[in-house]
């Protein structure tokens, strides 16, 4: 984002954005408290806090931070005024360059105004458009988090600044409602629940941003598989499968080889193939692939729609400073799906696509979401294709079917795909993080490039309507998400291994063994923890592990044909009848309670 | 690759592949790339899920690889060297983007085993003229399946380790070598590689043989022959000593006796890195098929360096197993439908019902029916078009669904189907109850009888 922006953007503050960005300033001074000679250079408010980028004498270190926040303590204390003042270009210039400040001399020249914003509180006076608070002493608790580097514009030709960032609230409840979500984050990282959880592997030795899947993350995404692929079946879509490449032809007639190129892999051209046409290419996208499907027959306007899914690994070459565990990949699977419609159909596959969605995030228990209408930007026409004409139809379509839904949404001008607009859901995890899962794309410009026909009722040749969708997004993006938000803790449903059954004693290591067969027939996964360790040693490894139950079996279960259940929560339901507990399973399973 | 003959045209998988509607070729995608069609992949997925629960069910496990690699990894397992002209090209990483990777991660080539790979690429005649990072699809499982091994310290209690993908490969066909699914250009192997202490391979391998034949059972593949596969002496395209060839052999010799399976010898039909017994299928015409493979390995734990650590504390070798019961799905599906024409068992087959409302006054009826049995896991369809009865029948059987299931008043009135089977016996009328407990049963027992 460039310094222009965001000083544009200073405007439209709200008030908690208001009061971060006073709260910049107050950090400023107090650095400048310590370092009379430091260069501002620009010091924003940005989602939950600020920051201030500085050039100064010497490297900050952690143990620089109380000192630093001391002292705004003290500003804030002394209530002082914001006085806000228009200079004229000339003068501020003038100014800053007496004070040695060079960015803020670069910042005015880049300014096209007569007259600029200042603003003093104090000691302390800055450049700046404001708006503020009245006085320092509005700024609510505050914390800094940390100092990185950070070039001057953005630009790695240009010094390197240090930025300082804080969080402020209004309250000191929030303020600590903030660390404890940061804190809980980190514990939450699936990139570290994934390694301890054993569930995925990303390593040098593999192309970057390519994961692996272990035993645990298979059954964890065959899980996750199995339930949209069962959901989908029983909303009428019918699975296929496709190859992972195609020619570069494909992509050319599809667009996408001069849209999206930036995103798709290096192309493979060897001695079969003499032209660039010719040379195969990892699919980005697989819609090109299922309207090849679709065009392998003839359609008539019975059949219609045609609903064809696909766990569809794509291949995305991501910048590799971008990619981040299973969040971000190059290589990604998609539950895919195209439906190929006439015009008349679009309300109701739209209404079979969202009601879908809605199902799913239901099952995870996923209950905070809002809906973004995509919409292409007018102003940047050459990112898209596709007539006017083809786009407001399109446009307007979508928007009459999310309407008659009867949902909230939010229109957002820029996110559609460049073949047409697009209905995003955007989830909030347990911690108010946001994901973008689903999506529902409404395309009249495909049909136009395959030149895609049904016979219609009148025996005459028309242009079908594509409706492109995907329920959980990225399967990778997903689980990433799931991993956080459960903190690995996942439904039974869910979980790879569903009981651990713990023999406290050698001896009883036969009857665990009896117990697993028991559970096993019944369809539980479950796992028999045989090592010469201590009962509590291997309660705490499965609990670290969010095995949701834990069977402890000594002389009295053996005796009883029975198990001692604890739950990962550490609740201990005590001795249960073995067939007592198959049934409690069963049942969760089944109905994908997230109770245990 | 196949001892198979000529087949017939009339009666080959693709001519049935397009009459089923099971998969299709284009131009636009790739030669030797198969499209599967909605039918097609419930056949694929039911063998997949159906291999994925019998391997479950004998402690394999379960995991899923990229179908790119380095070709570093390539290098290191000879493949690169070995096997170059099957491999797709390259796909070489812009440079601008590789020097931003360095700058974020560090060495890629930390699994090279540097003495091997000089040994190799003093073979090598040919320079590899890549010198920047480059990708390739994976023309084979084993390197990946090998670092997940790698990815932990390997105790012996936790061997044998059997990882198990339907992992699709790549091999670079010249165009006219390409034959519907017998062979393509990518195909997806019912792999497993099975990690184990020596004293363990023997034990292992044979019940690697006797899963491989349980799946064919229930595939009705029946008429089982082996093939022993071994080196080629005087030619110098393997790799590893000849002791620990010699051991190989010997494991899978005394394996094949003890199940008193027929086999024959073939010389030069070897893997590189060690010997291996194919699997072979003889047809109702006489023609052989090659499905999977069991191939024992010391070869690959040598080159990755690959440990665990033994009951005394000890690093030890472990020794592999390559295995896959049909070999390729695409040519696994090929062969069943050389066949048996495309008449599936009743388990597999995509559709397994078709109902035939004799009337449009029979439609609710048939339709009522048909949600009920796919609500107990039963694939239905039913037939409305206005066609005759008799039309209908000869093309549900031509499509080679195993029931039929006709109604109209006297079926309504009864809550009865009238049933016939694509072998064109007729059942007669039968209470809905008793049909569904049929069918359930030949499908749950994989049986033969339908």
């Amino acid at each position: 984002m460039s310094v222009e922006v965001e000083l544009e953007e200073s405007v439209s503050y709200t008030p908690i954005q208001r009061m971060r960005h006073s709260a910049a300033h107050v950090m400023a001074e107090a650095v400048q408290e310590i370092f009379p000679n430091a260069r501002f250079a620009i010091g924003p408010a940005i989602e939950d806090g600020f920051y201030y980028d500085f050039d100064l004498p010497r490297t900050l270190t952690p143990e620089d931070l109380p000192d630093i926040e001391q002292r705004m303590a003290r500003i804030v204390a002394g209530k002082y005024p914001y006085i806000r003042d228009r200079w004229p270009r000339e003068k501020a210039l003038e100014y800053f360059r007496n004070k040695g400040q060079i960015y803020k001399v670069e910042i005015i020249e880049n300014l096209p105004d007569a007259e600029v914003g200042i603003y003093q509180q104090h000691n302390f006076l800055d450049l700046c458009r404001g708006p503020h608070v009245n006085n320092t002493g509005e700024i609510g608790p505050f914390k800094l988090m940390r100092v990185a580097g950070a070039y001057w514009r953005g630009d790695e030709n240009r010094p390197m600044l240090q930025r300082l960032y804080g969080t402020a609230w209004f309250t000191q409840e929030e303020l600590d409602q903030y660390l404890w979500r940061l804190e809980e984050a980190l514990k939450r990282d699936h990139r570290k629940l994934g390694r301890e959880l054993k569930l995925f592997v990303l390593s040098d030795e593999l192309p970057a941003g390519v994961p692996m899947f272990l035993p645990r993350g298979e059954t964890l995404r065959y899980q996750m598989e199995s339930y949209v692929r069962e959901t989908q079946e029983r909303y009428g879509y019918q699975h296929v499968w496709t190859a992972h490449l195609g020619k570069v032809r494909l992509y050319k007639t599809s667009k996408h080889w001069f849209t999206y190129r930036e995103n798709m892999f290096p192309v493979m051209q060897g001695e079969q193939e003499s032209s660039e046409d010719d040379a195969y290419v990892l699919k980005p996208m697989n819609c090109p692939h299922h309207i090849t499907l679709y065009k392998a027959q003839m359609h008539s306007y019975r059949e219609l729609p045609v609903r064809y899914a696909e766990f569809a690994t794509l291949y995305r070459y991501e910048k590799a400073g971008t990619l981040t565990g299973l969040a971000r990949v190059r290589s990604l699977t998609q539950d895919d799906a195209h439906v190929f419609m006439r015009p008349d159909q679009i309300q109701e596959e739209f209404d079979r696509s969202f009601n879908l969605t809605l199902e799913v995030f239901n099952t995870y228990g996923l209950e905070d979401y809002w809906i973004a209408l995509s919409l292409r930007d007018p102003q940047n026409k050459e990112h898209y294709v596709g007539s006017d004409e083809i786009w407001e139809k399109a446009e307007s379509a979508l928007r009459a079917a999310v309407d008659a839904k009867g949902v909230e949404y939010k229109a957002v001008i820029g996110e559609a795909a460049f073949y047409g607009p697009k209905v995003d859901f955007m989830v909030r995890d347990a911690l108010g993080r946001e994901w973008q899962c689903s999506t529902i794309q409404l395309d009249f410009v495909q049909p136009e490039n395959f030149d895609l026909e049904y016979i219609g009722e009148d025996g005459q040749a028309h242009r079908p309507i594509i409706i492109h969708r995907a329920v959980t997004g990225s399967t990778e993006r997903f689980m990433a998400m799931i991993i956080e938000h459960f903190a690995g803790a996942f439904p039974v449903w869910l979980s790879p291994v569903q009981a651990m059954v713990i023999p406290i004693a050698d001896r009883h290591i036969e009857y665990a063994n009896q117990v697993m067969e028991t559970l096993k027939a019944a369809g539980i996964r479950v796992e028999v923890d045989a090592r010469s360790e201590r009962m509590n040693a291997k309660v705490r490894d499965a609990q670290l592990q969010k095995i949701p139950y834990m069977l402890v079996v000594g002389d009295k279960e053996a005796a009883e044909n029975a198990v001692a259940v604890r739950l990962r929560t550490n609740e201990n339901l005590g001795a249960t009848p073995l067939s007592s507990y198959v049934e409690r399973v069963t049942n969760i399973v089944k109905t994908k309670s997230r109770e245990l | 690759m196949s001892a198979a003959m000529v087949p017939q045209e009339s009666n080959n998988h693709r001519t049935l592949g397009r009459k089923l509607g099971l998969f299709t070729f284009s131009p636009e995608v790739g030669s030797g790339l198969p499209l599967w069609l909605p039918k097609g992949a419930i056949l694929r997925d039911t063998l997949e899920r159906f291999l994925r629960q019998e391997q479950l069910e004998r402690g394999y496990l379960p995991v899923i690889t990229p179908h790119i690699g380095k070709i570093e990894l390539y290098k290191t397992s000879g493949h690169w060297y070995k096997y170059r002209e099957s491999i797709f090209p390259p796909m070489v990483e812009p440079r601008s983007d590789a020097e931003e990777r360095d700058h974020w991660t560090h060495s890629h080539d930390s699994c090279a085993a540097p003495s091997f790979e000089h040994a190799l690429e003093a073979e090598d005649d040919e320079p590899d003229g890549i010198d920047v990072e480059a990708y390739i699809l994976k023309p084979m499982n084993c390197p990946h399946h090998i670092h997940i091994y790698k990815s932990e310290m390997r105790s012996y209690r936790d061997l044998p380790l059997r990882l198990a993908e339907f992992g699709t490969v790549y091999r670079y066909e010249q165009s006219g070598a390409l034959n519907g699914l017998l062979r393509t250009r990518d195909f997806t192997v019912d792999d497993s590689h099975i990690f184990v202490t020596p004293e363990e391979v023997e034990e292992e391998y044979i019940n690697v043989i006797k899963l491989a034949l349980f799946v064919f059972q229930a595939l009705q593949l029946d008429d089982f022959a082996a093939r022993l596969g071994l080196r080629d002496s005087a030619s110098s395209k393997y790799i590893g000593s000849d002791e620990e060839w010699e051991k190989a052999q010997a494991v899978i010799m005394r394996a094949v006796e003890k199940l008193g399976i027929p086999y024959s010898i073939k010389k030069g039909e070897a893997g590189f890195y060690g010997p291996k017994l194919d699997f072979l299928f003889r047809d109702a015409p006489g023609r052989q098929w090659q499905l999977g493979t069991a191939q024992v390995d010391y070869n690959l734990p040598e080159r990755f360096d690959l440990s665990y650590v033994g009951e005394d504390g000890q690093l030890h070798r472990p020794v592999m197993i390559h295995r896959a019961n049909g070999g390729s799905m695409e040519r696994l599906i090929a062969i069943l439908l050389e066949h048996n024409g495309g008449a599936f068992p009743a388990w597999l087959v995509p559709v397994q019902v078709m109902f035939i409302p004799i009337s449009d006054r029979h439609v609710a009826y048939a339709q009522g029916v048909a949600a009920q049995l796919r609500a107990s896991g039963v694939r239905v369809e039913v037939d409305t078009r206005k066609e005759r009865m008799n039309a209908k029948v000869r093309d549900a059987q031509e499509q080679k669904i195993p029931y039929m299931l006709v109604v109209g008043d006297k079926e309504v009135a009864e809550q009865a189907v009238s049933v016939r089977l694509r072998t064109n016996e007729n059942l007669g009328a039968m209470p809905l109850t008793s049909f569904v407990e049929r069918i359930t049963n030949v499908i749950n027992t994989k049986s033969r009888d339908l």
